[in-house]
């Protein structure tokens, strides 16, 4: 075979030696990252591969503490954040930390007073928004509210989200913290948060595990969006929640506007949270899920068609008109 | 299922594991193997699998159907039921809604209304990529450049083989199937090879890559009338340099994996940004994609046998349909135009000046102008929509606007990506010589270290969970 000749003058190695390179190497990581493999293994869902991995990683994480093995991986990672002028997200920390399972949101009180109709916004006093939320306030919608608003003289935007996260798994990704992060150090008006897409899922809780759908799951994940939501509005006028979209796979679809109802309800009990339904903007005439939607006669390619869940650019520009212009009716603008 | 998360370390044990037990028996190896980039490709969703085998199953069938014909006519007839299927699966998956769309807003600008019905299609991963090996495989089979495979086992794994898979090198069927029949040699296996494309792969990816992505690129493509001009211009140099990491880590990383499995691959990239033209640039960069278009594209379309003129058509032809293959948009289609364009431009210029070799100076400058050619035509690739590039060229007269973006973590990581182009071979030589000559015991630390130093270092939190679908 001519192309074999291409690799005449590699040099190779026999079985033996392959297999006792990668051995050294996994023996390797197993003691110097055990708590990048514990911190992995947590990330996975709740079900009986987490438990297996967390079996084995949780213990090799703390013995390979104890002794000191983790110093190498925790000075290197240190060492590259301050190069790189950066610190570790308050969302992240706090998800390591021994609490981990509560979505702790206590202090809790109004502080900020509501300026919804109280004060005038001009360009040299703009309204400030938060937007807030998962990959959906990423490329898509979050792209498209930052171009909309940037777009304003009289608002300003600063976007946090996180791939991956929610309310759900904040031993992934903690929320409330990061939130309490942000409000220590900015001011905002208005919150705009849209996530829920991670959320359908088992979690652990004081060793419990709570199943989707069971009344004791939306329970729980009740409570941590109203405690949520009462974090954002004690620190700001209004919240506008973005429910989800339709969804293209119908199962995860129901799961998404069980969600939504959860959201509706929640925004519904507290007076400066307003729910704002995506599902007339980016549903068909049904609200059913379709990836292309037809605007003023053109056909706009609406929503990601390798995943069936995120928006497009076009289709994050259609909910953002919407919303930009539901906030400026609700506030107060100088002509 | 990506490279580097820790599912993929432990499905490859498992599967490194069980295909060299069976070195000696070579059939339910090819199964194992075949079995292991199935359970890979049905990780993202196990409907795609059904695509993937109808795919392979009907281009083994096609193979074997012209290894029985001795009539010209009748292979020619097979040959275009073969490159009509693969189409069909291709386009009807990729490119449906994309045309039918299009179509429809055409149709309703004339005032015709909208007609075709635009259907809620998913798109699979990798079909571009399997699609085109899997055509590499019946057209080299009527050129009778290789003989038909009488066994299934080997055209489905050819296909599916999951280190290139979903991301390339798109391998030839002539390279790949002949390695199935030999029976892996557990003395020769490529490993030094593999370890270094395996690291650097991982280093590119998950440290250079995914940095660059989050610092500077992503928020500057986003919006980039509000950024400053040298925020712009370090953006897409940072997009030059992270599409480069990201995709030539995935074939480093595949190639690798392939050769610690014992078959090898075909080098994918060679230090695309020191080319001094754009032919060389398309001889360096995505070999495999280029190659595959050259071999089955532009040389059947008469190359540049058939006078001056047909050789611009065909080159830009070429590369429109090359611009398509990288995705169901019009900005993917200009981008692909405006390298045919400057392909044309460079052959008539080669054609009126002739090409001769040139000074050192000269040299120098036509790599700094290819690369900046490659930089213009990457805004077009990754800004979307024709607006936004533009937006994107207009930013970089915001001379006025500060700097926000441009940190020196960034400015670092750009200058290591294009500095690693230019890096003689010598260095990484000595690294690599040296490294065999260490004891086994010691290799296998460093290989732990670059994995330790990959995960102290990539970013937290990327992608970890995959979707809840059901």
């Amino acid at each position: 075979m001519d192309f074999m000749e291409k690799f005449r003058n590699e040099k190779f190695y026999d079985l033996s030696a392959v297999s006792k390179i990668l051995l050294v190497c996994l023996v390797f990581v197993i003691l110097f990252d055990s708590t990048g493999l514990y911190n992995w293994s947590k990330k996975l869902s709740v079900g009986p591969a987490r438990k297996f991995f967390m079996s084995i990683t949780e213990p090799l994480a703390f013995g390979t503490s104890a002794i000191g093995l983790d110093l190498p991986r925790k000075a290197l990672k240190n060492s590259f954040l301050f190069s790189m002028g950066k610190q570790r997200e308050a969302g992240f920390i706090a998800a390591e930390n021994p609490g981990i399972n509560e979505f702790n949101t206590s202090s809790v009180n109004s502080v900020q007073p509501d300026n919804t109709h109280a004060v005038v916004y001009s360009s040299s006093s703009p309204l400030r928004i938060l937007l807030l939320g998962d990959s959906m306030m990423g490329d898509g919608l979050g792209t498209m509210l930052i171009r909309g608003i940037d777009d304003l003289a009289d608002m300003t935007q600063k976007r946090y989200f996180k791939v991956s996260s929610g309310m759900t798994r904040p031993d992934f990704y903690n929320w409330p913290a990061q939130i309490r992060q942000i409000f220590s150090n900015e001011n905002y008006d208005v919150v705009i948060v849209m996530m829920g897409t991670n959320d359908a899922q088992n979690f652990e809780m004081d060793g419990k595990i709570y199943t989707y759908g069971t009344d004791e799951w939306f329970e729980v994940y009740r409570q941590r969006a109203t405690d949520f939501i009462a974090l954002l509005t004690s620190n700001t006028s209004r919240v506008y929640w973005l429910g989800m979209p339709p969804m293209r796979s119908s199962g995860y679809n129901s799961r998404m506007q069980s969600l939504n109802t959860v959201f509706q309800e929640v925004c519904a009990a507290n007076p400066r949270a307003h729910y704002f339904s995506t599902v007339p903007i980016l549903g068909d005439a049904s609200g059913n899920y379709t990836t292309y939607l037809t605007v003023g006669g053109r056909q706009v390619h609406a929503r990601d068609e390798k995943d069936g869940i995120h928006m497009t650019r076009a289709g994050g520009q259609l909910i953002a008109d919407k919303i930009i212009e539901k906030i400026r009716s609700d506030f107060t603008f100088e002509d | 299922m990506l490279f580097p998360t820790v599912e993929f370390g432990i499905f490859f044990f498992i599967v490194f594991a069980a295909s060299w037990l069976l070195k000696d028996r070579i059939l339910p190896r090819k199964i194992v193997l075949l079995v292991a980039s199935y359970i890979f490709y049905g990780w993202w969703d196990p409907r795609f699998t059904v695509l993937l085998f109808m795919c392979s199953f009907g281009n083994y069938m096609f193979g074997l159907a012209m290894s029985d014909m001795k009539n010209g006519s009748h292979r020619k007839a097979v040959i275009g039921i073969a490159v009509t299927w693969n189409l069909i699966i291709l386009g009807f998956f990729k490119y449906y809604g994309f045309f039918a769309s299009s179509l429809n807003n055409f149709l309703s600008f004339v005032g015709l209304g909208t007609s075709i019905s635009v259907l809620n299609i998913i798109l699979p991963v990798g079909i571009s990529f399997f699609t085109f090996q899997a055509m590499s495989y019946v057209i080299d089979v009527y050129r009778e450049e290789i003989p038909a495979s009488k066994s299934v086992v080997d055209v489905l794994l050819f296909i599916s083989f999951f280190p290139q898979l979903v991301a390339g090198p798109i391998v030839r069927a002539k390279d790949f199937i002949p390695q199935l029949s030999l029976k892996p040699d557990p003395k020769k296996i490529p490993a030094a090879r593999a370890f270094v494309l395996i690291s650097a792969g991982l280093f590119k990816k998950v440290i250079i890559a995914n940095y660059l992505a989050t610092e500077i690129v992503d928020p500057v493509f986003e919006n980039p009338s509000a950024f400053s001009s040298l925020d712009a211009l370090f953006a897409v140099y940072g997009y030059a340099v992270q599409i480069y990491c990201d995709f030539s880590a995935y074939s480093e990383i595949a190639i690798g994996i392939a050769s610690l499995l014992g078959y090898f691959f075909p080098d994918n990239f060679n230090y695309p940004y020191r080319a001094q033209s754009i032919r060389d640039f398309w001889r360096r960069w995505h070999i495999s994609l280029s190659t595959w278009l050259r071999d089955y594209l532009y040389i059947p379309l008469g190359g540049s046998k058939k006078g001056k003129f047909r050789t611009y058509v065909n080159l830009t032809l070429t590369m429109l349909l090359g611009g398509l293959w990288h995705g169901a948009a019009w900005n993917f289609v200009f981008w692909g135009a405006l390298h045919g364009f400057g392909l044309g431009v460079e052959r008539f210029l080669i054609d009126k000046f002739g090409d001769r070799k040139r000074n050192i100076l000269w040299q120098i400058a036509s790599t700094v102008f290819v690369f900046h050619f490659v930089c213009l035509s990457w805004i077009f690739f990754r800004a979307r929509s024709f607006s936004l590039a533009y937006e994107y060229l207009r930013s970089f007269a915001n001379v006025s606007l500060p700097v926000t973006n441009l940190t020196p973590f960034v400015f670092f990581l750009v200058s290591i990506g294009i500095a690693m182009h230019f890096i003689p071979s010598s260095p990484g030589n000595w690294i690599r010589a040296n490294f065999i000559r260490l004891p086994a015991s010691v290799q296998g630390i460093i290989l732990g270290l670059v994995l330790l130093l990959v995960s102290a270092f990539g970013p937290e939190g990327v992608a970890p969970f995959i979707y809840f679908r059901f």
